[in-house]
């Protein structure tokens, strides 16, 4: 219900929009746009993350791969391998990966996943591991594996994110700056104070039509990221952010997913006020007269 | 009926131009406007008009002297309550400065809006003023395709919907054909008889030989005397 | 405006009183303390640990369910245990039992920890204890128990460590010595 002073507000600000509808319009949309790219962004990424944490504790401490001079990998004999790594003091289990069986006891195996009991043993164990068998290796420790997956997954995913505060920005810049559109805001500031409306009153207004728009175009915004970044078009969202999408991605818990919008709504919304309300205060103190003067013939 | 009164002690009015010279727009003016009445401020085109109308409005400051109304120092004020104080004035100034997008009759509710109520009540009022000025047929049409003399009445009505305790006015007879002066003129008067400070600035001879009894004061160069 | 002001100071005495609260839960528990609580379930016959999820640790409180790789015991000649979040607070209740645990030296009947390296709940009295080293357990640099000679070796190759001893040598001036604080 709105308080009798807010319903003329109200409708003087739907009849403002239905005379001037082109720039509320396009400020809408870009609002949409913006939110809905950046919070797709973020999270995509955060489920990215999420779901790499969980497949990295889920994995072994760390995974040895056989390389040549080149660097290239090479098939590992299993058995002698496998019973040198298990002899190493700290290691609680050793298991081969992929490879060839054979009746003939050599079999390969592509790849040993190593389990430790410790956390802070991974990178310790390393150099003994190395030693233990006789051929150059490549040692990946799941803290190594975690870094990687992390950059990967928050590097587009942030960049969007990040992205939109300057996006934001160019938005208020653009409400602030546009030189017609800041006489026209001048010179109606200065007639509605001529009229005795007072700064709040005018506080009043800008905000119920920033409202008017900007809350359908925030709905949509997010209604946008719930279906890309959490709902069915989540698989094209992640082809873009994530650059694949060979994981399945968890979802975030509610919690999480509401935090994430609301952040970019945030780095969204805060400028784009800030463009709304700034004209009315900076003119508050400015006598009505020169404001209704600035630009006129 | 309460009596209103405006009153001008010593005011100065002096602007610096683009070029950076300093101009003295209101030299010392000093007069007592009471309510009940018209004040007519007569005066040759750079006079001085305007300015008195923008000062005593509360649109400017004066450079020096005060501007009281009913005994309050308004121009002293800071700006938040000159805001509120400027909800008892209508003020008519030589271009209507109306919103061209919008139609006549949401100009004239325009005063209103934010002081509570609702639109179809808003609306009613405005009809009513817009008739009182000839305006019905004109209500719905947007402010852009009316004519000159239609928008200045507009910009009457506009004055006049929230029943200000204070009327000024600068030509606002201006675009008027004689009868549509006769119509602002008796309008104007309408708005004394409730008691209310109204003042006319204008060069306008109708206006001087119309039939309300007036003040009449003489602007000169920045200078305020009474005639009669 | 008073009113807020009013307002401002309760909240700030709360935040204080919730942040006092806070703060206690891992204090190193130096003042006496009334017996604190054995743990719900005592060791199995094969003296292994049997931590439940609301068992605290008698020196500093903390949960023991929530960190398991540093988790030890303390059996007493009662059939009482205590649960520990890591080997300092074990060590501590082993040397001042009076203090932590509320009951004297003699009725200490066993220590359980688990060993560094496969995580296997060893007898404490036997380990290999190692300080000084790069490990750092639930309340800071750890105090590390090994199976054996042969895999403390390997740790101070791995980790160093500028002190060894066993449970047996543990005393006030050996337990200034090694962490450089004042007896528990």
């Amino acid at each position: 219900m709105t308080s009798p002073r807010s319903g003329a507000l109200l409708g003087w600000a739907l009849g403002d929009l239905k005379s001037r509808p082109a720039e509320p319009l396009l400020v809408g949309a870009a609002l949409t746009v913006l939110l809905a790219v950046a919070g797709t962004g973020v999270l995509i990424s955060e489920r990215a993350a999420l779901t790499y944490e969980r497949v990295l504790e889920q994995g072994p401490s760390l995974v040895l791969h056989r390389v040549d001079d080149a660097g290239r990998e090479r098939p590992i004999p299993a058995d002698e391998s496998l019973s040198a790594l298990r002899a190493v003091p700290g290691v609680v289990r050793a298991e081969g990966r992929g490879g060839e069986p054979s009746e003939a006891g050599d079999s390969t195996i592509d790849e040993i996943l190593v389990d430790v009991f410790h956390a802070q043993e991974e990178a310790a164990i390393v150099p003994d591991l190395q030693l233990a068998v006789d051929w150059p290796s490549r040692i990946v420790t799941r803290e190594e594996a975690r870094t990687v997956m992390l950059r990967r997954a928050s590097n587009r995913g942030s960049l969007l994110g990040i992205a939109s505060l300057p996006a934001a920005l160019a938005i208020a810049a653009l409400m602030l700056g546009a030189g017609r559109a800041r006489g026209d805001r001048r010179r109606e500031i200065g007639l509605l104070r001529t009229l005795g409306w007072t700064t709040a009153d005018l506080a009043r207004l800008f905000g119920l039509r920033a409202l008017v728009f900007g809350l359908p175009a925030a709905a949509l915004g997010i209604l946008l990221v719930l279906l890309l970044a959490v709902g069915p078009g989540s698989a094209a969202a992640e082809e873009l952010v994530l650059g694949s999408s060979l994981l399945e991605l968890e979802q975030l818990g509610v919690g999480a997913t509401i935090l994430a919008i609301a952040a970019v709504f945030a780095i969204v919304w805060v400028p784009w006020l800030a463009g709304i309300f700034w004209p009315v205060l900076r003119s508050a103190a400015a006598d009505p007269r020169d404001l209704i003067d600035e630009g006129s013939a | 009926m309460t009596a209103h009164s405006l009153v001008c002690d010593a005011v100065c009015l002096e602007r610096t131009d683009a070029a950076g010279d300093d101009h003295l727009l209101l030299d010392q003016v000093s007069a007592r406007f009471e309510g009940g009445r018209i004040a007519l401020v007569r005066g040759p085109v750079g006079a001085g008009k305007s300015s008195l109308v923008h000062v005593l409005g509360g649109l400017l400051r004066p450079t020096a002297g005060t501007i009281s109304a009913d005994g309050e120092p308004i121009s002293r004020w800071v700006a938040a309550h000159r805001d509120r104080w400027r909800r008892r004035v209508g003020i008519v100034l030589q271009s209507p400065h109306l919103l061209p997008g919008r139609s006549a009759l949401a100009n004239v509710a325009l005063p209103l809006v934010p002081r509570g109520g609702s639109m179809a009540e808003l609306e009613r009022i405005g009809r009513q003023r817009l008739a009182e000025l000839s305006l019905e047929a004109a209500a719905k049409r947007p402010a852009r395709e009316l004519s000159g003399g239609e928008r200045q009445r507009v910009a009457l009505a506009r004055a006049l919907v929230a029943e200000p305790d204070f009327v000024l006015t600068d030509e606002p007879t201006a675009h008027q054909d004689d009868s549509g002066a006769q119509l602002v003129v008796g309008t104007l008067a309408r708005a004394a008889e409730r008691g209310a400070v109204v003042l006319i600035a204008t060069h306008d001879r109708r206006v001087a030989e119309s039939d309300p009894p007036k003040d009449v004061y003489q602007l000169d160069r920045g200078r305020l005397e009474r005639k009669q | 405006m008073t009113s807020w002001n009013s307002i401002a100071l309760a909240v700030a005495l709360i935040a204080f009183a919730l942040a006092a609260l806070a703060c206690s839960d891992k204090g190193t528990g130096e003042e006496q303390q009334a017996t604190p609580e054995a743990a719900a379930k005592g060791l199995t016959a094969d003296g292994q640990m049997q931590v439940g999820p609301e068992d605290r640790c008698p020196v500093c409180a903390m949960k023991v369910a929530e960190h398991p790789k540093f988790s030890s015991a303390i059996e007493l000649d009662d059939g009482r245990t205590f649960y520990f979040c890591g080997t300092g607070c074990l060590l501590r209740s082993w040397l001042h039992p009076e203090v932590h645990l509320g009951v004297g030296k003699s009725h200490l009947k066993r220590a359980v920890t688990r060993d560094y390296f496969e995580g296997a709940q060893i007898d404490a009295g036997t380990a290999v204890w190692i300080a000084g080293s790069d490990v750092i357990g639930p309340m800071g640099p750890a105090l590390v128990p090994l199976a054996s000679a042969e895999e403390a070796d390997v740790f101070k190759q791995r980790h160093g460590g500028k002190h060894t001893f066993r449970l047996a040598e543990m005393t006030d001036d050996r337990w200034r010595e090694i962490t450089g604080k004042p007896s528990p």
